[in-house]
């Protein structure tokens, strides 16, 4: 098992992991810090769950001050189909690092997985969290439950689908986002 | 579909290397399965697949990427046009410079 993410120093911590540098001085930004990538270019290992064809992605940051530098846009650059037919060009998601929405963010990455995307140590691995914009605002959410987790090195990767249920691992597929981000939409 | 009748203990067997073991049948008719396959085949639960699937295709075809930064540059426009710096998460107890808000928010309502 290959540990991501940090523990909070007043957080609660889900499972045994050492506690970091950043967690002991209170350093949240760091836990936090902006997707840091050496490529822009994504490559899954095989198509994003629900869409066909989805292999190719590249990485657009959205904004450049502190809270938006944090979202980025992945679009795929290959052209797709639902699984019902239709074709969609180019679709594009918007990611996030899991820990900006739960400071205590955690997850365990099997052993195959991590070797599938040649991840040796925890730092070779970002992890990307997909939001989803719904009207009103409020409704909007992100996937903590199974997210992207990209081989910050070569840019390989992979959306992981803990063999543990939802309520098992504590993590939603549709958490909503922090009252703070979307109160404020009319 | 191939339909199959067995016991707890029993097994079956899918190809060279999988084995399916019945583990278990409760009396609410829960099914206890072990399953033995190589590492790289993938084993999920379905529902938790469509689940997974389902909200990439909502949060892929509903062009949140965009709507986002449009919604992030309104945001931004009314804080800053409220002259106000309130923080945010991801920035606890930083002021942000309000005069820079209005220069980018063109690009980031632009789209893509």
């Amino acid at each position: 098992m290959m540990q991501l993410g940090a523990t909070h120093p007043h957080g609660h911590v889900r499972t045994c992991t050492r506690r970091t540098a950043a967690a002991d001085d209170g350093a949240v930004g760091t836990l936090i810090r902006p997707i840091t990538l050496s490529t822009r270019e994504i490559t899954f290992r095989r198509e994003m769950l629900g869409w066909v064809g989805a292999v190719h992605f590249v990485l657009e940051p959205l904004g450049d001050d502190q809270t938006e530098a944090l979202f980025a846009g992945l679009r795929c650059t290959d052209t797709v189909r639902l699984r019902g037919g239709a074709v969609v060009p180019s679709p594009q998601f918007l990611v996030a690092p899991p820990g900006f929405f739960a400071p205590n963010y955690q997850i365990s990455l099997d052993e195959h997985f991590a070797e599938s995307l040649d991840l040796v140590v925890p730092d070779d691995a970002a992890l990307l969290a997909i939001v989803t914009h719904r009207n009103p605002i409020g409704r909007s959410t992100v996937n903590l439950f199974s997210p992207i987790v990209v081989n910050r090195h070569s840019g390989l990767a992979d959306q992981y689908v803990p063999a543990s249920s939802e309520a098992e691992t504590g993590w939603s597929v549709r958490t909503p986002l922090p009252l703070a981000l979307v109160a404020d939409d009319t | 579909m191939l339909t199959l009748t067995r016991e707890p203990g029993q097994k079956i067997v899918v190809g060279d290397d999988i084995v399916i073991t019945v583990v278990s049948v409760s009396e609410n008719g829960r099914v206890r399965l072990g399953i033995e396959a190589p590492r790289q085949i993938r084993i999920d639960r379905e529902e938790v697949l469509e689940r997974i699937q389902n909200e990439n295709i909502e949060a892929g075809a509903g062009g949140t990427a965009s709507r986002w930064a449009a919604y992030a540059a309104r945001r931004a426009n009314r804080q800053a046009s409220a002259g106000a710096t309130s923080p945010s998460v991801g920035d606890p107890g930083q002021s942000r410079d309000a005069a820079q808000r209005p220069k980018r928010l063109e690009s980031l309502a632009a789209p893509r």
